[in-house]
């Protein structure tokens, strides 16, 4: 099981990691005392936080979207 | 007289003082009121009375910290203390102790003798303290007190624990004292199997030490595992909050404690506090092994700057959703047998980005908009996530924009008036006739406007403005003829038809929403289709104003024209979201601009207006979003005076003026309320109902 596996666990199932995680990806890593590899580091710092722009379309209503 | 830490204290009371004001029989009351200690002899607690020590701590006093050495156990015979432990960001609240409560006795019964949690004194708080020999002598000449004093040292632990590393630890003190009351503590051995696969689940499980494995069988009978959980972790839940076979099998790669909590407990849980049904709700959905929507299409196209993206149609809700190449490529992997972290794993090894929280968020958004399928949740479960606040269900209920009747077949019969003849319409010759029709009209239009006034002068007052219901009527109509006969042109599908009550008034709307699957020009097309239809409605009354020799046809045919010409501009104010707002937010390529503006607005004002690097590249987002608050301020103050006396004017006539003038300040008061909390609403991020 490789170390990012680890540190997916944790994030999927601790709320508090969740959040530090989002805060400061390397710092909390670091801290956790987990081993990255080069490869694994890189692709921490790519830590895309919530970039894939998506997004559900509003309705194209004439004459009907809020307003004020 | 000595001192111990803490926090601030008053300068007249000492941090702590010895002393010895209390009398024997009260000492002796109070011990033996004490659930761990009455069952020791009357002669054993006499003798313990006279060996405790009077000690008072003023307020704010830390009496024991956390991680220190303990040598005292503390009664408290006045006063109020919290026990906390540490916890980020600030300290975890684990109980409120008051008189008759004994503290400090957990590090006594531990070999590391370690405080396991701090206690501040809440008011002056006057203690009897035991030293650690005197309680251990006791402890082992009374195995019974030992037992109590145990069980209620692993209650302290217990709770210790759910508040720190647990979905539990928004609970209060006192649900969090009730939880760890309703907890079964086991332990299991290495190789051991908690959980097993298409059982009934009727408990869920904290993993309190020890690591175990989740593993799921496929198909084919393979094993697979999930994830491996450690400490704090809780598993089996899913089967509770979903009533279905467990999916999955968890067993012990060590020698492990638990705590198991029933189905009927966590439900409690769950409803005492919103943030624990919260938690474990997102638990839930971040263990789901999500499957696309079967009908759902995908149509690829690239926009402006040359990326790729993707919009997805539910054809059944009406719903329509834009992915780029990453969300693309998640999308695919949606098949109900992949989790979330499978997803991680495999967007890491295509795009080298480690991204749980961003493909969360995709699969998350996907599922609010009905587009992926996940886990169904039992009856009790949805009740219970169902719940919403009254002024939400107010604001709902009080959105004018909410009340609409829409024909969803209008599409059928659109497409025959298309085929019919409308087509021509948009042929070369057709748009050629109506651009010579748009500019002659508007030529005659002013041309005639000196005529047409005078007509009007003439002409009787009441005529006129009966007249002008009927040139507002169909200048909606053919405005709205306009979108819906263009969508046709594009070949998309006009999604419904019907009538609405907009802010003041009833309008005709039409969804064309289909025209996201659309590039960009036939987007702009459309929403341009209504203003230009009004144009050459516009042009058509003006001519034919100026043709008619009679003055009440000129003067009513020219206010026509007005009206179509006064739609032409308001439709283009790109604030309201009509159909200027549009053409500006498929100009910039910006979907949803105004929503994602004003949340981008609420989240950034400050700093934005302080450091340029902020506003960097969301120049539009800014600009669009004080737009959107300076006309909203302007519409506000011109409610709260013009509108109101207009209002307070028109009511005057029914009823007396003081009543007249309270209701038109009421009725103007609750629509700029009104007005403020959607807008507050959008800068919190929240979208529009």
């Amino acid at each position: 099981m490789s170390t990012l596996e680890l540190i997916m666990d944790r994030w999927f199932n601790d709320a508090l990691f969740r959040a530090e995680l989002s805060a400061d990806p390397e710092g909390t890593v670091r801290r956790g005392g987990f081993e990255l590899n080069e490869m694994e580091w890189a692709a921490l710092r790519r830590w895309e936080n919530g970039s894939l722009a998506h997004e559900a379309l509003q309705p194209r209503i004439t004459k009907m979207n809020r307003g004020y | 007289m000595r001192r111990s830490g803490g926090g601030a204290l008053p300068e007249r009371l000492p941090a702590q003082r010895q002393g010895g004001n209390v009398p024997h029989t009260r000492r002796l009351a109070l011990l033996a009121a004490h659930p761990s200690l009455s069952k020791l002899p009357v002669e054993v607690l006499a003798g313990l009375s006279s060996l405790l020590r009077e000690e008072e701590f003023a307020v704010g006093t830390t009496v024991v910290r956390e991680g220190e050495q303990g040598d005292r156990l503390y009664l408290i015979v006045t006063g109020r203390a919290e026990v906390s432990t540490a916890g980020k960001p600030t300290p975890l609240i684990l109980a409120t102790l008051g008189s008759g409560d004994l503290f400090g006795e957990i590090a006594l019964l531990t070999p590391s003798a370690q405080r396991q949690a701090t206690v501040t004194a809440l008011t002056p708080l006057l203690t009897l303290s035991l030293s650690a020999s005197a309680f251990l002598e006791v402890l082992r000449a009374h195995l019974q007190a030992r037992i109590a004093f145990e069980t209620a040292a692993d209650a302290l632990i217990t709770a210790k624990f759910l508040k720190q590393a647990t979905p539990f630890s928004a609970l209060s003190p006192e649900r969090t004292a009730w939880l760890t009351s309703r907890l079964r503590r086991l332990s299991v051995a290495e190789g051991e199997v908690i959980v097993r696969q298409g059982e009934e689940g009727d408990a869920c499980y904290l993993l309190r030490a020890g690591r175990v494995e989740v593993t799921v069988r496929e198909d084919a009978g393979e094993e697979r595992r999930l994830a491996v959980l450690t400490a704090g972790m809780l598993f089996g839940e899913t089967a509770l909050l979903t009533a279905a076979p467990r999916n999955a099998t968890v067993r012990a790669l060590e020698p492990c404690e638990l705590l198991a909590l029933h189905r009927a407990d966590l439900l409690e849980a769950m409803a005492s506090d919103s943030g624990v049904g919260a938690e474990l709700m997102e638990l839930l959905r971040l263990r789901d092994r999500p499957s696309r929507v079967a009908e759902v299409v995908a149509e690829h196209r690239r926009t402006a700057d040359g990326s790729a993206i993707t919009i997805l149609k539910h054809p059944g809700r009406g719903v329509y959703y834009r992915l780029s190449a990453e969300g693309w490529f998640i999308w695919e992997r949606l098949d109900g047998r992949r989790t979330l972290r499978d997803l991680t794993m495999e967007y890491f090894a295509e795009f080298q980005a480690f991204a749980p929280h961003a493909i969360a968020e995709v699969v998350g958004g996907l599922a609010g908009a009905g587009l992926v399928e996940g886990c169904t949740l039992s009856s009790e479960v949805v009740e219970q996530t169902r719940r919403r606040s009254g002024w939400e269900r107010f604001l709902q209920r009080a959105n004018p924009m909410t009340w609409r009747v829409g024909f969803r077949n209008a599409d059928a019969h659109l497409t025959r008036i298309y085929n019919g003849g409308a087509y021509l319409l948009y042929t070369p010759l057709g748009q050629i006739l109506m651009g010579i029709l748009a500019v002659a009209g508007l030529a005659a239009f002013f041309a005639g406007s000196r005529d047409a006034l005078a007509a009007q002068h003439g002409a009787p007052g009441g005529v006129l403005l009966l007249s002008l219901i009927p040139a507002y009527l169909l200048a909606i109509l053919v405005h709205e003829a306009g979108h819906a006969l263009t969508v046709k042109a594009c070949g998309r599908e006009v999604l419904s038809v019907g009538l609405a009550w907009y802010v003041a008034g009833p309008v005709v709307f039409v969804d064309t929403s289909d025209m996201w699957l659309a590039g960009r020009r036939q987007r702009i097309g459309v929403s341009l289709a209504g203003p230009y239809a009004n144009l050459l409605l516009g042009g058509l009354a003006a001519i034919g104003a100026c043709l008619s020799s009679d003055p009440l046809v000129t003067a009513a045919l020219w206010q026509g024209a007005l009206v179509s010409y006064i739609i032409v501009l308001v439709n283009f104010d790109p604030v309201l979201e009509y159909d200027g707002y549009f053409v500006l937010m498929d100009l910039c390529e910006r979907p949803n601009l105004r929503q994602n503006a004003l949340a981008w607005l609420g989240r950034n004002l400050i700093p934005a207006l302080r450091r340029p690097e902020v506003r960097k590249g969301h120049r539009l987002e800014l600009m669009y979003g004080l737009g959107v608050l300076l006309y909203t301020s302007l519409m506000c103050a011109n409610m709260l005076y013009g509108v109101r006396l207009v209002l307070q004017g028109i009511i005057t006539r029914f009823v007396p003026p003081l009543t007249a003038v309270s209701l038109a300040w009421a009725l103007a008061i609750g629509v700029v309320l009104l007005t403020i909390a959607g807008i507050a609403d959008e800068l919190r991020g929240k979208k529009p109902a």
